[in-house]
């Protein structure tokens, strides 16, 4: 397929000269010599393909940013070649993105040597965006066989969750593990609270020695504090796309972000945190601690997509060989039919499992002006759920269903081992 | 700019036909108007058609005999094809769009004028040629044409041909 202008063009020529012989006019063959002409050079002076003389440079800053937060994305193209190029330099954008300033299109003439900025900033939403490449036109003088293709110019960025700090969760895994952390290991030791006193043994610390209960038992007691420890911590992020079926993708992202909230929380107090995303596929982030490992876990949650898939259809195929016995299970899903049951063998295997709901009428009402259908709506929706809840409340597991519009710290600060239901 | 000459070009078109009044010479604004339209629409359709119809009324002045101003009209038919481009790609800088018309103009205007002096030149040429000679000529031109093009077409990127494989296993 050859371009349009110089198409046109031709055809223009061809038909100027086929009239001339039909009609045997030689003041068409001439009138065909100037379209002749202008077609003949500017096809000798079309540029050739200037893979190799235009190079661009792509500046993302920053790489890393947070839901909402704003991408300054600049553009440096180059001609190293020795001739001249018209220029039309588009970049390639995402749905995610939402343009904010400057625009991601610019023509300009590049004389050899020169290079060109262009720079927009975009404001984007939740994912991991590859940049490949700019798409760019090149014409010649005169505008006919102009060369459209990409120059690669690659860049990554990654737009993390925007989540919440929680400040508290009491909700200590069955298990510890035999490092210091925060989860009460139900045993004395080393620790801040109270847990109780014992005879004295020789090593014992002096300072220890609980000077009232020795003078009223009349042998040396000593004063145990209940060890803290760290736990493990699995959050199973559901991404069956029957879960949030109606009310996707805002429910989603609020999902993810409850889950970024829950994997900073416990990473921050010093747990080890391994990340389940369940539905479509498996993607399992193996459990580990610091920084560096939470920010895998934000990247995984960045990357997050709903799917499908037969085999993860139901929460049964949930790879439980991964997670240790005992350990807190954080999952976080609108759950669906069916899936109480296996919140209950969960429960019945040893597992501490916290569900938090993200209720789906709450995200369905988030864009929609308060009403009386609209809140008639979200009853009828509460009471399905209800009924699912209950039966999952009965397993002992700890449900926290989540009104998306408001905050979810406050909601989780109120939980306590032993209730079972928070709205 | 590329709407001036456009304009301009009907307008010689009809001044070279002595004015005419009649209801039928309205036609003559159809091209410029196609050409209006391509320009606020930015559609290249338009175009094409504005710069085909002042190329026929360029043929039409040839063919009544006024061959000179037929050919003007084909150069300032040109000229408005050439800066039509324009109207596709802005830039946020003016002084860059400047820049790239004043380029345009200089290759424009000695593409067309180093044109017109060759077919004005051409004009004063007499020699007779059997008609089927230029035809054979004509066809042997065409046929050069279609398989210079052919060739840019792969250099420019056509698609691959030959065997390759599947990027996903076959079921």
């Amino acid at each position: 397929m050859i371009w349009s202008k110089a198409r046109v063009e031709f055809l223009a020529f061809l038909f100027l000269v086929g009239l001339g012989l039909a009609l045997r006019h030689p003041g068409l063959l001439v009138l065909a010599i100037p379209l002749a002409w202008h077609f003949a050079l500017g096809v000798a002076f079309a540029p050739g393909n200037p893979q190799r003389k235009l190079k661009c440079e792509r500046t993302v800053q920053p790489r890393r940013v947070r839901e909402g937060e704003e991408i300054r994305v600049s553009l440096a193209l180059r001609n190293e070649g020795k001739e001249a190029f018209e220029v039309f330099m588009a970049d390639q954008g995402f749905p995610g993105f939402t343009l904010v300033d400057g625009r991601p299109w610019e023509t300009r003439l590049l004389r050899p040597g020169e290079s060109f900025d262009l720079a927009y900033t975009v404001r984007a939403t939740r994912g991991v965006y590859r940049f490949s490449a700019v798409t760019v036109e090149v014409k010649g003088p005169l505008g006919l066989l102009p060369w459209r293709g990409e120059i690669p110019c690659p860049a990554e960025v990654v737009v993390l969750p925007r989540y919440e700090e929680l400040s508290r969760l009491e909700l200590p895994a069955r298990r510890t593990l035999p490092i210091p952390g925060t989860t009460r290991a139900r045993r004395g030791g080393l620790g801040l609270e109270f847990y109780g006193i014992r005879e004295f043994r020789p090593g014992d610390e002096t300072k220890r020695i609980a000077w009232k209960a020795f003078a009223r038992r009349g042998i040396p007691v000593v004063v145990e504090y209940e060890e803290e420890r760290a736990a493990d911590v699995a959050i199973v992020l559901d991404v069956r796309a029957k879960a949030y079926r109606g009310a996707a993708p805002e429910l989603f992202d609020h999902a993810v972000r409850a889950a970024a909230a829950l994997a900073h929380y416990h990473l921050r107090q010093g747990h080890r945190v391994g990340l389940l995303k369940y539905g479509a596929y498996l993607d399992w982030v193996f459990p580990g601690y610091g920084k560096r490992h939470e920010e895998r876990i934000l990247r995984e949650l960045a990357e997050a997509q709903l799917g499908e898939s037969e085999v993860f259809e139901e929460l049964g195929r949930l790879p439980t060989r991964l997670i240790l016995p005992g350990s807190l299970i954080i999952l976080v899903s609108p759950l669906v039919l069916g899936d109480e049951e296996v919140i209950g063998k969960l429960v019945a295997r040893g597992y501490r499992v916290f569900v938090v709901v993200p209720d789906p009428a709450s995200a369905l009402l988030l864009g929609m002006e308060e009403s009386a259908e609209a809140e008639l709506s979200r009853r009828i929706l509460g009471l399905e759920r209800w009924t699912l809840l209950r039966r999952i409340r009965r397993t002992g597991a700890t449900v926290l269903e989540w009104d998306v519009r408001q905050p979810l710290a406050p909601l989780v600060r109120r939980i306590r081992p032993g209730f079972r239901v928070w709205r | 700019m590329a709407l001036i000459f456009a304009w301009s070009a009907a307008f010689l078109a009809w001044a070279g036909s002595a004015f005419p009044t009649a209801v039928f010479w309205l036609t003559l604004l159809l091209p410029p108007l196609f050409c209006t339209l391509g320009y606020f629409l930015r559609r290249q359709a338009f175009w094409i058609l504005g710069f085909v119809g002042l190329v026929g009324l360029a043929m039409e002045l040839a063919i009544v005999g006024k061959f000179l101003l037929g050919l003007g009209t084909l150069a300032l038919a040109l000229f408005s094809w050439d800066f039509a481009e324009f109207s596709r790609y802005p830039s946020s800088e003016e002084k860059e769009i400047w820049r790239m018309k004043l380029r345009a103009l200089c290759w424009s205007a000695g593409a067309i004028g180093s044109g017109l002096v060759l077919a004005v030149a051409a004009s004063f040429l007499r020699f007779s040629l059997n008609f089927w000679v230029l035809l054979g000529a004509l066809v042997f031109l065409w046929l050069l044409l279609r398989l210079w093009l052919r060739e840019m077409q792969n250099l420019y990127g056509a698609e691959a041909k030959g065997k390759r494989s599947l990027s996903r296993p076959t079921e």
